[in-house]
């Protein structure tokens, strides 16, 4: 393991931050369009903050001095978490339309 | 218009435990004072009550509060799940007492007595001198054996009465939550290979089992609170577990970073670690969709605001806080230093600390019997100020981690000149200073939220009428 410039820990604790937060922004604003309380049109931000999230991810993979075949795992997870709230949405859907519509 | 009050022994012995939660609170918020008043001070009681000891009992307080409180809540909530009164409710009550009567010694003998000679008698008598589990030996079994009482009272209900998804979830929990202690109950003479056991109680405890009683205890609180719809709310709970426990036990990974284990463990730490808050995210996401499906109508405003500091407390204590210090690259210089405590002083009042107080709230309001109870002008400055204190304890300590990372560990190499530079730093001793002024808005905040919790139901019942 390489030992980190103090000059990037302010980056590295910023972006790490940054991963977390927009993630949340990410599958809050998805929420928030799949239960009806926003118009679909700010599907489009959700998709914006997950943009953010996976740049301040790659950040964080190269200001930790992760090696190269690292950096492409930590994309591969973005992706996953693209994903995943998809699939959420359709195992409470289908409940929803079960137990709410029968 | 009234509910139904409760009629159950079961829901009274909970009302025991939460009185005990509050007291004990109390405990860990004095000695907190104290330890960040002697950061302040170092004579301030030298040799009389040292920081060491106030930080043990404020560590050890707050875990055993929390204990009581999530019981408190499990003897609350089983009845009204099961539909009948909890089994073996007169072997529960007398456990009660027991662990009260050892809680009451242990803390005596934390504060009179305080440290023996290292001897066999210490580790039985005093304290067993591991961190958070201090515990002497014959509470450690003491409390091993209220605990199975616990188990045995849960499992006899559920198996004689209904049995929903909340206490399926409940039980498979208790097991690993009992099951885990034992492995802080022994020692090896190998310093890493008894951190490794002992990480099992506190890890998998902290971030495992625990987190997962909240998801047990968010999904009975919306139901109740927002009668939000039960399957959906159980199957949002087998999501959040199985994402819990999914990354929650493998994470321990970033505890074994600098003990003296395999080196693989930083992979792995890392990798789990980073999956960590992806739960968490789902606990808050699962909140906000039951609020927007129910038009935020809810029928216990104190238990609601809490529930809310939960969901954003818990993302942002344990997911942020954490996330930001969980890679090893990063952690090698934050590990232990002020920025452990800033993270873990908001991961326990977000993640933990909330919900349970707001349990505390569900249940006055149903044991009075109130329809609608609404928060009262005390219960938002109570909620308030609690909030604004750790926030405020978290960003001062943050602030004095990033000093002790940069200068002690980064620029000095984690030396002892480096050490004695960093703690005299001017954002260092600020942040401390901070931290102090955070703690007293903390406590009064406290002191206003014990007055709500007495006084609430009857206001409420008063406005009813």
């Amino acid at each position: 393991m390489e030992y980190l410039d103090p000059e990037s820990f302010l980056g590295i604790f910023a972006s790490a931050a940054a991963v977390i937060m927009f993630g949340a922004i990410y599958v809050g604003i998805f929420t928030l369009v799949k239960i009806e309380k926003v118009k679909p049109l700010y599907i489009a931000l959700a998709y914006l903050a997950w943009g953010v999230q996976t740049y301040s991810m790659v950040m964080l993979g190269i200001l930790v001095k992760s090696d190269p075949f690292t950096v492409k795992i930590l994309f591969a997870a973005m992706v996953g978490y693209l994903l995943i709230p998809h699939f959420i949405y359709f195992l409470v859907h289908r409940t929803h339309e079960r137990f709410e519509h029968i | 218009m009234s509910i139904a009050t409760p009629k159950y022994l079961s829901q009274s012995l909970a009302m025991k435990y939460f009185f005990v939660a509050v007291v004990l609170f109390g405990a860990q918020l004095v000695m907190g004072l104290i330890a960040a008043y002697q950061f302040v001070n170092p004579e301030f009681l030298f040799n009389v009550f040292n920081f060491s000891t106030a930080r043990m009992v404020h560590i050890n307080a707050l875990v055993v509060w929390m204990l009581y409180a999530m019981i408190g809540s499990a003897y609350w909530m089983l009845p009204e799940e099961t539909g009948i009164e909890t089994v073996g409710i007169k072997l529960g009550t007398l456990g009660f007492y027991i662990l009260t009567l050892a809680v009451t010694i242990v803390v005596g003998v934390y504060i009179l007595v305080q440290v023996g000679p290292g001897t066999e008698a210490s580790i039985w008598l005093i304290n067993e001198g591991r961190e958070y589990l201090e515990a002497p030996r014959w509470a450690d079994i003491g409390i091993t054996v209220v605990v199975l009482i616990f188990v045995y009272n849960v499992f006899a209900t559920v198996m004689k009465g209904k049995r929903t998804g909340i206490t399926t979830v409940l039980m498979a929990d208790l097991i690993a939550l009992a099951g885990l202690y034992l492995a802080g109950m022994f020692y090896t003479s190998n310093i890493t290979m008894d951190q490794f056991w002992w990480w099992w109680v506190i890890h998998l405890w902290v971030e495992a089992t625990w987190e997962v009683f909240v998801g047990v205890l968010i999904a009975y609180g919306l139901i109740k609170v927002m009668h939000a719809n039960r399957q959906i709310v159980e199957m949002w709970l087998w999501i959040e577990v199985t994402m819990l426990f999914g990354s929650g036990i493998l994470g321990m990974g970033h505890h074994y970073f600098w003990i003296g284990t395999p080196e693989y463990w930083w992979e792995i730490g890392a990798l789990f670690s980073a999956l960590e808050p992806v739960p968490l995210v789902g606990m808050l996401v699962h909140v906000i969709y039951d609020m927007g499906k129910h038009n935020g109508k809810v029928n216990n405003g104190p238990a609601f605001s809490w529930f809310i500091v939960n969901a954003f407390g818990n993302f942002l204590g344990a997911g942020v806080w954490g996330f930001m210090h969980t890679l090893p690259q990063i952690n090698i210089y934050t590990h232990g230093s002020q920025f452990t405590a800033g993270h873990g002083h908001l991961a326990f009042y977000g993640a933990y600390a909330t919900i349970l107080i707001g349990m505390m709230y569900v249940a006055i309001q149903r044991r009075n019997g109130i329809e609608e109870m609404r928060s009262t002008a005390t219960s938002k400055w109570a909620v308030s100020l609690i909030t604004i204190g750790v926030l405020g304890m978290t960003v001062a300590l943050t602030l004095s981690g990033y000093v002790q990372a940069f200068v002690e560990r980064a620029e000095y190499g984690a030396t002892w000149d480096g050490y004695f530079i960093a703690q005299g730093a001017t954002w260092f001793t600020q942040g401390i200073d901070w931290r102090l002024a955070m703690g007293v808005v903390t406590f009064l905040g406290f002191l206003l939220l014990v007055k709500d919790l007495l006084t609430i139901a009857k206001r409420s019942k008063a406005l009813a009428n």
